[in-house]
């Protein structure tokens, strides 16, 4: 799972896409050295288990659970788990989303990415 | 299968007994004999998974490759065999449906499960205890052979109860969630999981239909992401909205 993440992130880098990972770990420290022994570039929020917690917020019952939001913020898809699968809907949904900013030319490269 | 029967074994022990809290405690009457069934199968169980561990430790051990799990069938043989007995002793009875519940939860053979299950809706459609029953349909009713919402629609139509209503529109709501694909069918799952909210139930049951709602208006596909505001892995605050623009793939997971 996490080499076929670090493979998307590195063939969508210059394209409309962020893999946000939510992590549950109770131990900050250690997922944060995994995480580095990983070469997990990508951003994560950080979510301490329990109520009011950003999974229970999101009714997340299993892990790991997927979510697809579009350039839109609109959910697209939910637990697209096979690896050929998710490089097709990604690769539909990136699409889309560079056709919608290539139709609205006026918007400029925003200042700073946002992705670390 | 082996794996499905102990999950489905792991999820029995709390849901029979919460449902009947209420019954009234006599000694040496129903609700000792099903308790001391349950303690017996959790010490079942219990030596169950130290064999599994041990035999896989031993495996590692010796460079090999792990066995399957030893069998649960003949350990778990004569429990059911004895609530099969306490069924038959109360059979017709209210206390009888603890029992039923445990066959068709924690029985090997599809063809036990059917018999216990059939006596369920023959005898018992209308008990106020049937809300164990109702909780374990996701996983029981595939191997009575029977369809899961076609049997709570016969409970939801014969049974008065007010918290085996409300588990049941739970349960029904919850199983179609998860295939409603257009909005008449979110419609019909969101009428099963508001009326949880207007019938006397424990909290569990109405938090749980609560998610589930919030699940169907919020997280289905074609809704708006809710917003999450956090703090990233070095401390620094950020929002999901500030990735507006681009394709967002949310993964929820952890090292554990």
């Amino acid at each position: 799972m996490i080499p076929h993440e670090r493979s998307l992130v590195e063939k969508l880098q210059n394209r409309p896409f962020a893999l946000i990972g939510v992590n549950s770990d109770q131990n900050l420290e250690q997922a944060r050295s995994l995480m580095q022994e990983q070469k997990m570039t990508w951003r994560h929020f950080y979510d301490q288990a329990g109520s009011g917690s950003i999974a229970t917020a999101w009714c997340v019952h299993s892990w790991p659970t997927l979510y697809y939001i579009d350039h839109q913020g609109v959910i697209r898809h939910q637990d697209v788990r096979r690896e050929d699968e998710m490089e097709r809907v990604l690769e539909e949904m990136v699409t889309a989303a560079e056709q919608d900013a290539g139709g609205r030319k006026p918007e400029p490269k925003k200042k700073g990415d946002p992705r670390k | 299968m082996r794996i499905m029967t102990m999950a489905a074994a792991l999820l029995l022990l709390p849901l029979p007994l919460s449902a009947q809290d209420k019954a009234a405690p006599k000694q040496g009457d129903a609700k000792t004999e099903y308790q001391a069934l349950a303690d017996d199968f959790d010490q079942t169980m219990q030596k169950w998974r130290q064999e599994a561990q041990q035999q896989a430790a031993e495996a590692e051990k010796n460079g090999g490759r792990v066995p399957p799990a030893p069998a649960l069938e003949p350990l778990v043989k004569d429990l059911i065999s004895r609530a099969q007995g306490l069924a038959e002793k109360y059979k017709g009875k209210d206390d009888a449906v603890q029992f039923l519940v445990f066959v068709t939860v924690n029985a090997s053979g599809d063809n036990q499960v059917r018999k216990a299950f059939t006596t369920l809706l023959a005898d018992h459609v209308k008990s106020p205890q049937l809300a164990g029953f109702v909780q374990n349909l996701p996983r029981t009713a595939h191997r009575a052979g029977a369809d899961p919402v076609a049997v709570l629609g016969k409970i939801l139509d014969k049974n008065k109860s007010k918290p085996v209503l409300a588990v049941a529109l739970l349960t029904r709501g919850q199983l179609r969630l998860e295939n409603a694909s257009s909005d008449a069918e979110r419609a019909i799952v969101k009428k099963d999981l508001e009326q949880v909210a207007t019938l006397e139930a424990p909290a569990e049951v109405k938090q749980q239909a609560a998610s589930a709602l919030f699940q169907l208006e919020h997280l289905g596909i074609g809704c708006a992401a809710p917003e999450i505001e956090g703090k990233d892995m070095d401390g620094t605050a950020f929002k999901l909205s500030d990735y507006r623009g681009k394709v967002v793939l949310l993964d929820f997971w952890g090292f554990w």
